[in-house]
C-alpha cells in the first residue's frame, strides 16, 4: 500500500524497515517509506503511534535500532552500526518543535541568528531579516524579546530560525498544536506559500486530519501498538490551495476516507 | 517613575519600620530591663549621634570585607557552579566539600584563616567569603543543569559543542537561579564580614563586628547602635544586589510573577 | 485511627503527668531541706589560679561552716557575670574592680566587698628574643587583645604604640608560639606558666607597673542583695577570706579540684600559678587578704573618665564597700 513516486536513488528521505526501541517498548515496526524531493507529505496518528519519533529519526534527534535510513538528497546514511549522526551539512534537516523553543532571553533577531552563531557562520542579517519578513514578522517586532510576542508570532519566529540556514528538508512535529484554529489556518496557508517559495521537502506530524489534508501531496495513516504506516492517502487537490477548499465535497471524501482508516488502523 | 508608585513602595516599609519602633519602645517600657541589657529606642539613638564618626568609620571597614566576600564568591561561586555542571562525578565528589565549607562553624575556622591570611580587612574578606559562597553554588549549578528539554534539543540539532552549549543556552538560562543565590549571598556576606571581624579584625580597622564584641562590656546602647546599622547594612547590600539582579533579569522573564 | 489517637492522647497525659511530678519532686526537694543558705558563686573564667581561695573555701568547708551552700558557676568567654548578679540570677560574682564600675556606669547596682587580688596580674606578654623588656620598648609587634577595651585603652593612651599592630585576641596561644613577633594580652599567674612549658621564653610586662591596677577577682553582690542579707554576705567574706589564706599556703588541694574543672591548665601549671599570685595577693602586712583602700577605687575612677568610658558625671557611690570584711 506504500508509493514510490519516485525512484529510490533520487529520493529525498528513505526507510526501510526501521526498527525503533525504547527501553523494550516497540515504537516503530518495520517501517518502510519514501518521501520523494519537494514533497509535502504528512504523518498522522493517534498519541503513541510513533510519528514523532519518526521524524526524530530522521532529524537524527535519535537513532534507528535497526533497518536503514538515509537521506539521498542530502547525502547522508544513516544505518544502526553507526551511532550518532553523520558528518551532513548541518541545516539540511530542519526541524520545527511543537513549543516555539525560542531563548527567552534573546530578540526575534537573535533567536533567529541563533543558528548561524552556534555553527561558527557569519550572521546573514539580510537573509534573517527576509526570513522574518517571509514567516510575517515585521521590522518593529525584530528587537522584541519573546515574552513580549504571542504565541504565533513565536512560532513563526521558529519557523524563520528553522528555514535561515536554507535547509533542504523541513520536519514539522505538531507546530501548531498550541494555537488556536484560526491561527492554524492562516499559518497552514502560509507554509504552503513558503513551501511553494523555498523547493522545501516537508514532513509535517499532526493528528489534526484537516491540517494534513489541506496542506499535504500525501498523507501517511499510523498506527499504534506497534508504530507503522498502515496506508499513505494520495492527496491531489491543486496547489495553491485556498482555504474555502475546506468546504468543498472532495476535501469532506478526503476527510472520511482518511477518519475512516484511522479508525480501522487503530480499533 | 511615578510619584504614587513609588510611595506604594516607601510608604508601606516605612510603616513597618515605625511600628517595629513603637514596639521596641513599648518593650522596654514594659519589660523594665535596665538599658545594659535592653535600651530604648531613644538611648539608642543618642549613642548612634555621641559616636557617630566612629560608627560610620566602622561601617566602611565592614562595608569593604562585606563587598569583597561578596565579589570573591560571586566569581568563584559561579566559577564552581560551571565545574560542577559539566559532569555527575564532579558534583558527587565535589559537593560534600561545599557542604563542609558552609557547616563548619566559624569560631574553629577563624583562628586558622588569621594564621594563614594576618589579621586584618583581607582575613574577614576570607571568611566572608566562605560564608556566602554556599548559596551561589548551589542555586547556579541547579541552574545550568535545568535546561529546557526542548532548547536542548535545539543545540542537538545544531550540533552545538559543549562550549556552545554552556555559553549560549546554559549559563544565561541560570541567570534566575544565579540572581537568587547572589541575593542569598548578600546578606550572609555581611553576617560573615561581622562574625569575621570578632576574630581577624586590627583596631585600626575595626570594623562593626570588632566593635560590637568590646562595647558588649562597657556601652550597651552603642553596641545596639552598632548591630542597627550591620543589620542595615545588610538590608542596603540585598537591596542592592535585588536591583541589579531584576534589572538583569528583565530580559529573562518568561513568565511574568511580579505584581509584588 | 482512632486507636493511634487514643495512644498518642494517652502518651502525651502520662508524660506530662510525669513530667509534673518530677518537677513538683523537684520543687519539694529545696523546701525540706534543713537550714543551709544555698547561693551560687558566678565565676568570670574558666576555673583556675585567680579563683583558687574560693575553691579551697568550699573544699575545706569553709562555707559550710559558716551554714552555707555555695555553688561555685565556671565562666568562660562572654560570661556576663556582673548583669547576672545584678539581675538576681545569681548571689555572687567575681569581676575585676573597672568592669564593676563599667557596668555601674550603665546603671547596674552592684557592690565589692572583697577584692583577692591587691595587684592586677594582667600584663603583656613577649618573647625573650623579641628584645622587649619594658612598654617603652614595645614596637615592631603584633599585640593581640581581647575585648577588655579598658587596659589596652589605657596602654594607647599611655605608651607609644604607632609601631604596633593591634589585632583581636583568639583566646589561643598557638599564633604567641609560633611567632617571636608576636604579643598577647595575658596573666601573669597564667599564660606566661603555660607557654613556658611549651618551650617559649616569655617575658612579661604587668600593666600595674605603668599605673593601671584595679582590684582584681573582686567578690561583689548586689546592692539589694547587700542591704537585704548583710549576714550571709559577712560570712561569705569571712570564710573566702579563709580560703585563699589556705590556698597561698598551700594550694594543691584546690588546684586539684580546678584542673579537673579546666582541662587547659594541669595542676603544675595550676601549683606554678598559684605561687606566682601570692605575692600579688598579699597586701602589705598587717592588712588581711581582701582589703580595699578607697583612693584605689578613685584613682581607677578617674583613669576610666580619662579614657572616656565613664560619664563625666559618674559618682563611686556604693560601687564597693568594706564593711562586710571581717575586721582585724
Amino acid at each position: 500500500m506504500n508509493e514510490a513516486p519516485l525512484q529510490k536513488t533520487s529520493d529525498a528521505i528513505n526507510l526501510k524497515k526501521v526498527v525503533k526501541q525504547f527501553g523494550g517498548q516497540l515504537v516503530l515496526d518495520a517501517v518502510d517509506f519514501a518521501i520523494a524531493p519537494h514533497e509535502f507529505v504528512s504523518l498522522v496518528g493517534p498519541s503513541g503511534c510513533g510519528k514523532s519519533t519518526l521524524l526524530r529519526l530522521i532529524a537524527g534527534l535519535e537513532t534507528i535500532d535497526s533497518g536503514s535510513l538515509s537521506l539521498p538528497l542530502i547525502g547522508r546514511q544513516k544505518n544502526p552500526s553507526t551511532q550518532g549522526n553523520q558528518s551532513a551539512q548541518i541545516g539540511e534537516t530542519a526541524f520545527v518543535f511543537q513549543e516555539s523553543n525560542l531563548l527567552p532571553w534573546l530578540s526575534a533577531f537573535d533567536n533567529v541568528a541563533l543558528p548561524f552563531r552556534i555553527t561558527g557562520r557569519p550572521v546573514d542579517r539580510d537573509l534573517i531579516e527576509s526570513t522574518l519578513d517571509t514567516v510575517g514578522i515585521s521590522a518593529a517586532e525584530f528587537a522584541k524579546l519573546p515574552k513580549h510576542l504571542s504565541g504565533g508570532m513565536k512560532m513563526r519566529i521558529s519557523i524563520a530560525r528553522a528555514l535561515v540556514l536554507k535547509p533542504k528538508v523541513l520536519l514539522m512535529d505538531e507546530p501548531f498544536a498550541a494555537l488556536d484554529d484560526l491561527l492554524r489556518t492562516q499559518l497552514n496557508e502560509e507554509l504552503l506559500r513558503i513551501w511553494a517559495g523555498d523547493k522545501l521537502t516537508i514532513v509535517f506530524v499532526t493528528h489534526n486530519i484537516s491540517e494534513a489534508i489541506f496542506m499535504s501531496q500525501r498523507v501517511a495513516v499510523m498506527g499504534a501498538d506497534p508504530g507503522r504506516i498502515h496506508d499513505v492517502i494520495p492527496v491531489s487537490f491543486d496547489y495553491p490551495r485556498e482555504k474555502s477548499l475546506k468546504s468543498s465535497s472532495d476535501f469532506a471524501k478526503c476527510f472520511a476516507r482518511v477518519s475512516q482508516l484511522l479508525e480501522e488502523t487503530n480499533r | 517613575m511615578n510619584l504614587k508608585k513609588n510611595a506604594g513602595y516607601v510608604l508601606p516599609a516605612l510603616g513597618a519600620v515605625v511600628l517595629l519602633l513603637l514596639g521596641w519602645a513599648l518593650l522596654k517600657s514594659s519589660s523594665g530591663y535596665p538599658d545594659y541589657i535592653l535600651p530604648g529606642p531613644g538611648t539608642v539613638w543618642s549613642a548612634f549621634v555621641d559616636h557617630r564618626m566612629e560608627i560610620l568609620r566602622s561601617t566602611w571597614i565592614t562595608f569593604l570585607s562585606a563587598s569583597g566576600g561578596l565579589s570573591l564568591s560571586v566569581l568563584f561561586g559561579g566559577l564552581t557552579a560551571i565545574v560542577f555542571s559539566q559532569a555527575k562525578w564532579i558534583r558527587r565528589g565535589l559537593y560534600p566539600l561545599a557542604i563542609f565549607l558552609q557547616t563548619v562553624p566559624i569560631v574553629a575556622v577563624a583562628p586558622i584563616i588569621v594564621l594563614w591570611l594576618e589579621e586584618g580587612i583581607v582575613a574577614t574578606m576570607f571568611i566572608s567569603f566562605i560564608v556566602s559562597l554556599f548559596p551561589i553554588i548551589t542555586n547556579t549549578t541547579a541552574g545550568l543543569l535545568n535546561v529546557d528539554n526542548g532548547r536542548y534539543e535545539l543545540f542537538r540539532l545544531y550540533r552545538a559543542s559543549r562550549f556552545q552549549r554552556l555559553y549560549r543556552l546554559q549559563i544565561p538560562g541560570a541567570m534566575p537561579q544565579f540572581v537568587t543565590g547572589v541575593k542569598i549571598a548578600s546578606g550572609m556576606s555581611v553576617l560573615g564580614a561581622v562574625v569575621g571581624e570578632f576574630f581577624c579584625a586590627t583596631l585600626q580597622n575595626k570594623g562593626l563586628g570588632r566593635q560590637i564584641f568590646e562595647l558588649k562590656d562597657y556601652n550597651v546602647p552603642w553596641m545596639y547602635a552598632c548591630i542597627l546599622i550591620a543589620t542595615f547594612l545588610g538590608v542596603l547590600t540585598f537591596s542592592i544586589v535585588s536591583l541589579i539582579g531584576d534589572r538583569v533579569l528583565l530580559y529573562w522573564d518568561e513568565k511574568k510573577i511580579s505584581n509584588i | 485511627m482512632k486507636t493511634t489517637l487514643t495512644a498518642l492522647l494517652g502518651w502525651s497525659v502520662a508524660v506530662f503527668g510525669f513530667g509534673s511530678v518530677l518537677m513538683l519532686c523537684c520543687g519539694c526537694q529545696s523546701e525540706t531541706l534543713p537550714q543551709t543558705d544555698k547561693i551560687s558563686l558566678q565565676l568570670n573564667w574558666f576555673p583556675d589560679a585567680q579563683h583558687g581561695g574560693f575553691y579551697m573555701a568550699q573544699l575545706k568547708g569553709y562555707y559550710s561552716q559558716e551554714g552555707l551552700e555555695v555553688e561555685i558557676l565556671a565562666g568562660g568567654p562572654g560570661a556576663n557575670v556582673e548583669a547576672k548578679v545584678d539581675r538576681g540570677k545569681v548571689e555572687f560574682g567575681i569581676a575585676n574592680a573597672h568592669r564593676i564600675l563599667l557596668k555601674r556606669n550603665e546603671g547596674a547596682k552592684i557592690s565589692a566587698v572583697f577584692a583577692a587580688f591587691q595587684k592586677s596580674p594582667r600584663c603583656i606578654m613577649v618573647h625573650r628574643e623579641s628584645g622587649i623588656r619594658t612598654f617603652e620598648d614595645l614596637e615592631g609587634v603584633t599585640l593581640a587583645v581581647g575585648s577588655d577595651a579598658a587596659f589596652r585603652k589605657f596602654m594607647e593612651q599611655n605608651v607609644d604604640l604607632h609601631d604596633v599592630k593591634l589585632v583581636s585576641y583568639s583566646g589561643s596561644n598557638a599564633t604567641f608560639l609560633q611567632d617571636k613577633n608576636y604579643a598577647q594580652q595575658a596573666y601573669s599567674i597564667s599564660e606566661p606558666i603555660l607557654v613556658k612549658r611549651q618551650g617559649a621564653d616569655p617575658v612579661v610586662l604587668m600593666l600595674s607597673d605603668i599605673g593601671f591596677n584595679p582590684y582584681t577577682s573582686c567578690v561583689f553582690a548586689s546592692e539589694d542583695y547587700l542591704k537585704n542579707n548583710p549576714e550571709t554576705v559577712r560570712k561569705f567574706v569571712r570564710a573566702s577570706q579563709k580560703g585563699w589564706e589556705a590556698y597561698l599556703e598551700n594550694p594543691e588541694f584546690a588546684n586539684q579540684k580546678m584542673a579537673e574543672l579546666n582541662k587547659e591548665h594541669d595542676l603544675i601549671a595550676l601549683n606554678q600559678g598559684a605561687a606566682a599570685a601570692a605575692p600579688l595577693c598579699r597586701p602589705k602586712e598587717g592588712e588581711p587578704i581582701g582589703s580595699m583602700n578607697p583612693d584605689r577605687w578613685k584613682v581607677l575612677v578617674g583613669q576610666l573618665k580619662n579614657l572616656k568610658m565613664l560619664k563625666p558625671d559618674f559618682q563611686l557611690n556604693e560601687a564597693f564597700t568594706v564593711d562586710f570584711l571581717p575586721v582585724h
